[in-house]
């Protein structure tokens, strides 16, 4: 009966191990496919039976693409982030706090709507922000998807700082102010130094989510000068003809930033998720 | 101005509050109340002038066989993706819930598709579902499970298949995430308790693992559906909502009718319909997971 039973777990270990390996292909097998065709030459994509690994390894796609209008979409979408999480940050920091430990009339409001705001399906403020834009004159410019991605960016940047202000506790604050700290100074020398790991969670899914945005940046966007990489990728698709090994390779492109700051920040992504998600 | 004086009490704090909120309320709510008023206006004589009709382009949506056809798509979307996203998120919870070497960077790996953009997880997938180059037709056709390739986008069942099976990828590690926090929050004890009374492992899923969970799973599935429903980006760069309209689920549809046929009002008023489903379906939901909690 030992013995039996000894086998069996050996075989449950290695069902267990098979089964993560095949969830990991799932989960991997996109991007490899991804990076792979685009260091194949086209002429390897017609090849029968496919090939899984390039036979002769090419930088000519991605030659092609540095030399195109990518990167001039990929600068957009790098000014378009990155001001606007730093917005959304520099306003969230003393409203969250103050949603973390105050308690004011209408506090809970105020959060609920927050809250709502998630469940908000984008479509809605396509016809809205369109017409604004267009009054503003502010169409085809960053201007308009960046304000746009504030509309996504700043309800989530409230939510999850709150959470992360609510996790430090309360007597390192009280501290600081028995030994004279103003209520700013509090915030900045206390809260946000030590909330700092929270506060880069943040800042990290509100650069992933405006650098992946497609939808308004689409809308917004009618030539070069204002496109996006998102909005970018979708143009590797001509009427006649699909340029597969630029859009790989661009697609390539686009996922670096991420997967750097995934790969560097990778602990902190997944408390976050959940805490993001099922704070509160 | 007179200030009530529980505003004046606590007036730091609103003032604390009120960039934020100010900014929310500025860049959220106009533009939510625009739409609502849109909702009530008709195209004019050429593409850009208004004319007020009231309640008639709700009625025309409710009498459209399309846009209820489009309703059922979405739901079918939305019922196919968040229960695969589940399936495989719960069996790759349980899986990497019991330590192992290198567990750290296997559950950072399985993360990877939930960090990409959906322009990318959409193009991607539609390269990997070309008929003829793709790599999904070469796998099946490799594995013996077809005999011919399938044409993915040609059919409405494959097509929604297939963008079924994108979205999926793209959001089960979340829905993992979250199981697997919510599985490493059982206390031990339970478990004890259950093989002292002589529980198999089957039972201890049963009724120690599922109930203990089921917050999380509550609040996972919310968010999932609610993230389906409100979908946009993989499916129009997947398919267009083609062919012929039949993967187009709710917000492709509103986007094609205001930005395609330019018809604003009607747009505007079927997404206030969506935002008022959604609504319903979150305040339903959460009234549910309260009423369980306590």
């Amino acid at each position: 009966m030992r013995v039996a039973k000894g086998t069996m777990n050996i075989i449950g270990q290695i069902l267990r191990y098979l089964a993560i390996a095949c969830l990991l292909f799932v989960a991997l097998f996109p991007y490899f496919w991804m990076i792979s065709t685009s260091f194949k030459p086209m002429a390897e994509y017609f090849a029968h039976p496919l090939r899984w690994l390039p036979k002769d390894w090419t930088l000519q796609h991605y030659k092609d693409v540095l030399n195109g209008t990518f990167v001039k979409s990929f600068a957009n979408s790098l000014k378009v982030s990155l001001s606007v999480t730093l917005v959304s940050i520099v306003l969230s920091l003393s409203a969250s706090h103050t949603f973390a430990r105050g308690k004011f009339p209408g506090k809970n409001a105020f959060m609920l709507m927050i809250l709502g705001i998630q469940f908000l399906p984008m479509v809605v403020f396509i016809s809205p922000l369109y017409f604004v834009m267009q009054r503003f004159d502010l169409v085809d410019t960053l201007w308009a998807i960046g304000i746009a991605d504030i509309v996504l960016v700043l309800p989530l940047s409230v939510w999850m700082l709150t959470g992360y202000f609510r996790n430090i506790p309360v007597e390192l604050e009280e501290a600081a102010a028995i030994d004279g700290c103003s209520r700013l100074g509090v915030l900045f020398r206390v809260a946000f130094p030590v909330a700092l790991p929270g506060v880069a969670a943040t800042a990290i899914f509100g650069f992933i989510t405006t650098w992946q945005e497609y939808m308004l940046a689409s809308i917004f966007s009618s030539s070069v000068a204002s496109r996006t990489v998102p909005v970018a990728l979708a143009y590797f698709e001509g009427e006649m003809f699909v340029d597969y090994g630029g859009l790989m390779g661009a697609s390539t492109l686009m996922s670096l930033p991420v997967v750097l700051l995934f790969i560097m920040f990778n602990r902190q992504f997944q408390k976050g998720l959940v805490a993001g998600a099922v704070k509160g | 101005m007179q200030l009530l004086p529980q505003v004046r009490r606590h007036k730091h704090q609103y003032l604390a509050i009120a960039p934020a909120m100010l900014t929310i309320l500025l860049v959220v709510g106009y533009p939510l109340l625009y739409n609502m008023v849109i909702s009530f206006f008709g195209r004019g004589e050429d593409w850009s002038s208004f004319v007020f009709v009231g309640a008639i382009n709700y009625l025309k949506l409710f009498k459209s066989s399309s846009f209820w056809r489009v309703v059922a798509q979405t739901v079918a979307w939305a019922i196919g993706s968040v229960s695969l996203q589940f399936a495989l998120g719960l069996i790759g919870a349980l899986l990497m819930n019991r330590p192992f070497r290198g567990r750290g960077i296997v559950g950072g790996l399985m993360l990877l598709p939930w960090t990409s953009s959906f322009a990318v997880a959409a193009l991607v997938w539609k390269w990997l579902f070309h008929p003829q180059l793709g790599a999904i037709n070469d796998i099946l056709l490799r594995l013996g499970l077809i005999s011919q390739e399938i044409n993915w986008f040609a059919n409405p069942s494959t097509a929604m298949a297939a963008v079924i099976i994108a979205n999926v990828w793209k959001y089960f590690p979340f829905m993992m995430t979250m199981l697997l926090a919510g599985l490493q929050g059982i206390p031990q004890q339970l478990y004890e308790a259950a093989a002292i009374d002589g529980a198999t492992a089957w039972d201890a899923f049963r009724h120690v693992t599922m109930p203990q969970l089921s917050p999380v799973i509550a609040v996972s599935l919310l968010l999932a559906a609610t993230w389906a429903i409100n979908a946009f980006s993989i499916v129009y760069l997947m398919t267009g909502g083609g062919p012929a309209h039949t993967t187009e689920i709710l917000p492709v549809y509103i986007y094609r009718l205001a930005f395609n046929a330019f018809d604003f009002g009607p747009a505007a008023a079927a997404s206030m319909l969506l935002f008022v489903a959604v609504l319903v379906i979150s305040v339903f939901y959460l009234r549910m997971l309260n009423r369980e909690g306590d």
